[in-house]
């Protein structure tokens, strides 16, 4: 099984609902994203790149842990909290992790975040899932595809909706998958292929 | 919400074509069927074991922001919070929607901002210095002005404005005790220019309007004109995508480079203020290259119809003696005692064609009418609707409108041709309504559509911002206005606030406005020219706000009263989609909050007017869904709640199939025949002029305007990805992952000033002026600035950006026409 996810950044409109959902179901701190959009250039959000009119271009690449097959973190995990499960999810175990930052400082994708001090919400009780997972001083966290909801048969929280219908999601070793079907015959890549981290996360333009 | 009150009202006015077009819809629709998907809606507070095996509850909420989407989620409660939303998965997989902001409302229900009881302003007005009173003391306290006002001033002298922030019924009863008092309304107007043009052309009664939202997975093309579709919309464009995906060419006409536009097949940028040329344009490129569509032309419009040379009107049987002439009507009107519908085609005097045999007749009889031709008929000169067309657009060549709007000649006839080649699909924003001039790009579009025949077909109707049936579906949001001594009291347009001030006077008589109760808006931070707003209320006695959060407006209050949050009461949503559904109440409102219907009442009970405002929210609910069409439709206050959506649309309705339309003609009209204003203060209209489609400079944002050599840059502005006008701007969830009020800046204009990406600005007229950052980006129109709007002061470094665009207006409609604006930028 190989759980991953496929992203058409060619349909893309940038709303960052997918960010909005994971960050509130997954109950995240204030400050604290695992996933962010980034522009197809570099360039400021929401702005375009070139010369009005003929030559603009302008682009979304939402960006999360790709749940690399060649995960540098886990490689640079000294604890083994950062794990390649059997499913192909990259995940880290709160209760091994150090917060040593060594993963942080390895993953070319800037993925993984530090809480440093106590997380702090807008409301004094949890918000979205139940079973989100806690969130400690001291650990670094990151896009796990939502475990919690896996674990109940659930899809992940940016498959929430995204708005675009950009997302697939599926087990990339089953040709039946939702993700399997859609990205056959298309051109897919991945982000910084250069890494040679053989990323789960496939891109189509 | 002007856009229903105007419904509403109207349907009063036009009864008779109201009702022939709710018949019309009735039938087509049949008996209501309930939507299939929406068991999955989770709704009625089904309580499910949680992951951890707590007890979560969930309800269906409607979120009724301004957006329009109207979209139903579920909202879960756990010990009795508001913990998340979550989509409403649909059977229909396009029509499932939750957007970024829809995922925040629990925020927003627990925001710090929320106004939590009652308060009296303790400093100077706009100080925010608050001291909380008990709701026995705020009642009083707005009953005693409001009963000062009234007997010294007289009824006037009461407003009540209430804003878009809540596109649900239960503003109206706010309506109800205005109508008891014989209140001023104030109407916030905004989108209306494009809104009253269509109304004018395609319904003259029923507001907005559009065939099912799957209707365009039959287009051919879709159009896109002036839409930021994938922002202002986006709830929608998955439609978009998956007509995309089955061959659909998407084109684009906006001066920017939208998102939208990086997604098209071709993009059109084109000049801003321009858009009404460039259609006629592309229409005369379709009629002379033999593209019209003769026979919707013939059958479904006013093409055929005989217009007097003397007058304009249209030649009728009492014109040649053959029928007795009837009473004089003026248009559509919100005035109440001003206007009816007295041109309706009953049959009694029908207007007048020209049969292909040479033989003139009935509209009604004469099967084949001719569409072209000028005649003597009984001694009277008449030409076609149709020859009088394109006699009005024959001056707008591809060149004259290659060189108006700077868009290639090539290029608006290679659109053209792909218009004509439909069905295409209208798929209009309000980009060009916010104009001065907002009215006539809309009627020109229409016209297009109707020469093309691209209206009243599958794949081919009006989308976008325009695609919504409220009005046609049983739900009767006037129904509370109806009882024994209602008054109609002034409605006057925000826009006209200053010369009320000033003259002391609307329509003719003294008004002077004392008390100004404000509910479900943020005029401050939403709409033009907020000084001069600021200056009307500074001339009140008392200014009364109810919100569920702080904003501008309401820190500018005497008195604020506190109002729930959405999901904390029960109410429903009339169709924006074709479905009715119900809000359920899923927490109890938070602090002192009480519902509108509570507000009203108190109100009602301390202005002695107990007997007229003692209905429940039941009652109130019951009453706006008890009607024929409604009862037609399965459609009851009873039934929605048992079943909690109703589907009052067919899944392939499409609006004004079979040639037939809800308009005094029954037809397309793209000739108007007696227009009249929205509302009339005084205006003449210029009939011959308004009648077809024409062109004419933007009011202030044109380069033969004197204010240019000043200010030579025009300020367009956009609806944000955080924010539906001013709400949500207090999640910090959004607050983190969108950037702040920005202007965007094409690098040439930038450079010209000096200007860097990340500097802050200063933009600038003699209105006012507001400090942002600047993003040097060259999506945007060189000679053009872009920023959003709508969202309150302390977002901003200095200044507010409401400060700059003017209250330009057009005599036929008075919109907030915020684009048509011209403004300076330096480094700040």
């Amino acid at each position: 099984m190989r759980l991953a996810m496929a992203i058409d950044v060619g349909k893309c409109i940038g709303c960052k609902a997918c960010l909005v959902a994971c960050k509130s179901n997954n109950n995240l701190p204030d400050g604290v994203w695992w996933s962010r959009v980034d522009m197809n250039e570099g360039q400021d959000a929401e702005a375009a790149v070139g010369t009005y009119p003929h030559d603009l271009s302008i682009g979304f690449v939402p960006t999360t842990c790709q749940h690399c097959d060649r995960a540098p973190c886990v490689a640079a995990c000294g604890t083994g909290a950062s794990q390649k499960l059997e499913n192909g999810t990259v995940i880290i175990d709160p209760e091994l992790c150090m917060g040593c930052q060594s993963c942080i400082v390895a993953c070319p994708y800037e993925v993984r975040v530090f809480i440093d001090g106590a997380p702090e919400y807008q409301t004094d009780f949890p918000l979205g899932d139940e079973d989100a997972p806690a969130h400690e001083e001291g650990k670094t966290g990151k896009c796990d595809f939502c475990a919690h909801r896996l674990a109940r048969g659930a899809e992940p929280a940016c498959m929430e909706l995204c708005l675009a219908r950009c997302r697939v999601w599926g087990d990339l070793d089953d040709p039946q998958s939702d993700i399997s079907r859609y990205i056959a015959g298309k051109e897919t890549f991945s982000l910084l292929e250069e890494e040679g981290t053989s990323p789960s996360t496939v891109y189509i333009r | 919400m002007d856009r229903q009150e105007l419904n509403h009202l109207s349907k009063g006015l036009s009864r008779r074509s109201f009702l022939k077009g709710a018949a019309a819809v009735t039938v087509a629709a049949g008996a209501g069927t309930l939507l299939p998907g929406c068991s999955l809606g989770q709704g009625g507070g089904q309580a499910t074991p949680g992951a951890k095996g707590a007890v979560e509850e969930v309800f269906q909420g409607i979120c009724p922001g301004d957006c329009g989407g109207a979209c139903a989620m579920n909202v879960h409660v756990r010990d009795g919070k508001i913990v998340k939303t979550s989509k409403i998965a649909l059977d229909d997989p396009l029509m499932t929607r939750l957007c970024q902001r829809g995922l925040t409302h629990a925020q927003r229900v627990y925001a710090p901002e929320r106004i939590k009881y009652p308060m009296r302003r303790a400093g100077e007005r706009g100080d925010d210095q608050w001291e909380q009173i008990t709701w026995d003391e705020a009642i009083e306290e707005v009953c005693t002005h409001m009963k000062a006002a009234q007997a010294e001033y007289g009824p006037g002298s009461v407003a009540f404005f209430c804003g878009t922030g809540n596109l649900g019924p239960d503003q109206y009863y706010y309506a109800r005790l205005r109508s008891a008092l014989g209140a001023t309304n104030i109407m916030g107007s905004a989108d209306m220019n494009g809104l009253y043009m269509a109304a004018l052309m395609v319904t003259r009664g029923p507001y907005l309007h559009g065939s099912s939202l799957n209707s365009i997975l039959q287009s051919k093309n879709i159009f896109l004109f002036s839409s930021n579709a994938t922002t202002a919309n986006h709830v929608k464009w998955s439609y978009v995508l998956e007509a995309r995906e089955r061959g659909a060419k998407l084109v684009v006409i906006d001066p920017n480079y939208t998102v939208a536009a990086s997604k098209a097949d071709i993009w059109v940028p084109l000049r801003p203020g321009t858009d009404a040329a460039l259609y006629m344009a592309m229409t005369k490129v379709i009629i002379d290259e033999g593209l019209a569509d003769t026979d919707y032309l013939t059958k479904g419009t006013v093409a055929p119809f005989l217009v007097k040379e003397s007058d304009g009107r249209y030649l009728r049987y009492s014109d040649i003696g053959l029928a007795e002439a009837a009473e004089d009507g003026a248009g559509l009107s919100l005035d109440g005692a001003a206007s009816v519908q007295a041109d309706v085609d009953d049959g009694s005097n029908p207007i007048v064609v020209m049969g292909a045999d040479g033989v003139h007749g009935s509209s009604l009889e004469v099967a084949d009418p001719v569409i072209e031709g000028s005649f003597e008929i009984e001694g009277v000169a008449v030409k076609t609707a149709y020859t009088l067309l394109q006699e009005r657009i024959a001056e707008w060549t591809v060149e004259a409108a290659s060189e108006l709007c700077e868009v290639d000649p090539e290029v608006i006839r290679e659109v053209a041709r792909i218009y004509a080649d439909g069905p295409t699909m209208n798929y209009p924003g309000f980009g060009m309504d916010h104009w001065a001039q907002g009215p006539w790009p809309y009627h020109a579009m229409f016209t297009m559509a109707f020469v093309a025949g691209n209206f009243g077909k599958p794949g081919a109707s009006v989308d976008g911002s325009m695609q919504a049936n409220m009005g046609i579906t049983g739900v009767n949001v006037g129904a509370a206005l109806m009882f024994e001594g209602a008054q109609q009291g002034f409605t006057v347009y925000s826009q006209q606030l200053g010369n009320v001030l000033e003259s002391g006077q609307w329509m003719g008589f003294p008004l002077t406005v004392k008390t100004l109760f404000l509910y479900m808006g943020n005029p401050l931070a939403s709409l033009s020219d907020r000084n001069a707003l600021k200056k009307f209320i500074d001339s009140l006695d008392h200014f009364v706000v109810v919100d569920s959060v702080m904003s501008d407006t309401v820190r500018y209050a005497d008195l604020v009263l506190p109002a729930p949050h959405w999901f904390e009461v029960e109410t429903f949503l009339p169709s924006v989609l074709p479905t009715v559904r119900i809000s359920e109440q899923a927490i109890p409102p938070l602090f002192e909050a009480k519902s509108d219907i509570d507000i009203a009442n108190l109100l009602g009970e301390g202005l002695g007017l107990g007997h007229i405002m003692n209905m429940t929210a039941d009652e109130f609910h019951t009453i706006c869904l008890d009607n024929e069409v409604a009862a037609g439709l399965g459609l009851s206050w009873e039934a929605l709640r048992e079943q909690k959506s109703i589907q009052v649309l067919p899944d392939d309705f499409v609006f004004g199939e079979n040639y037939t339309l809800p308009t005094p003609t029954g037809k397309a009209e793209f000739y108007v025949e007696n227009i009249g204003p929205m509302i009339p203060y005084g205006q003449v209209l210029d009939q011959e002029l308004l009648a077809l489609p024409h062109w004419q400079p933007p009011t202030e944002a044109w380069h033969t305007n004197p204010l240019y050599e000043k200010y030579p840059l025009t300020l367009i502005t956009y609806r944000d990805k955080a924010r539906v006008n001013s709400m949500f701007c207090y999640s910090p969830w959004l607050q983190e992952i969108f950037p702040e009020p920005m202007l965007d800046i094409n690098p040439v204009d930038a450079a010209a000033r000096g200007i860097a990406n990340g500097d802050s600005v200063r933009i600038e007229n003699d209105r006012g002026f507001v400090v942002v950052k600047a993003r040097v980006n060259p999506a945007v129109r060189p000679g053009n600035l872009w920023t959003m709007r709508g969202t309150n002061q302390e977002r901003y470094i200095d200044g507010h950006y409401a400060t700059l665009p003017a209250n330009h207006v057009n005599d036929l409609v008075n919109s907030n026409s915020c684009n048509d604006c011209l403004v300076q930028v330096t480094k700040a």
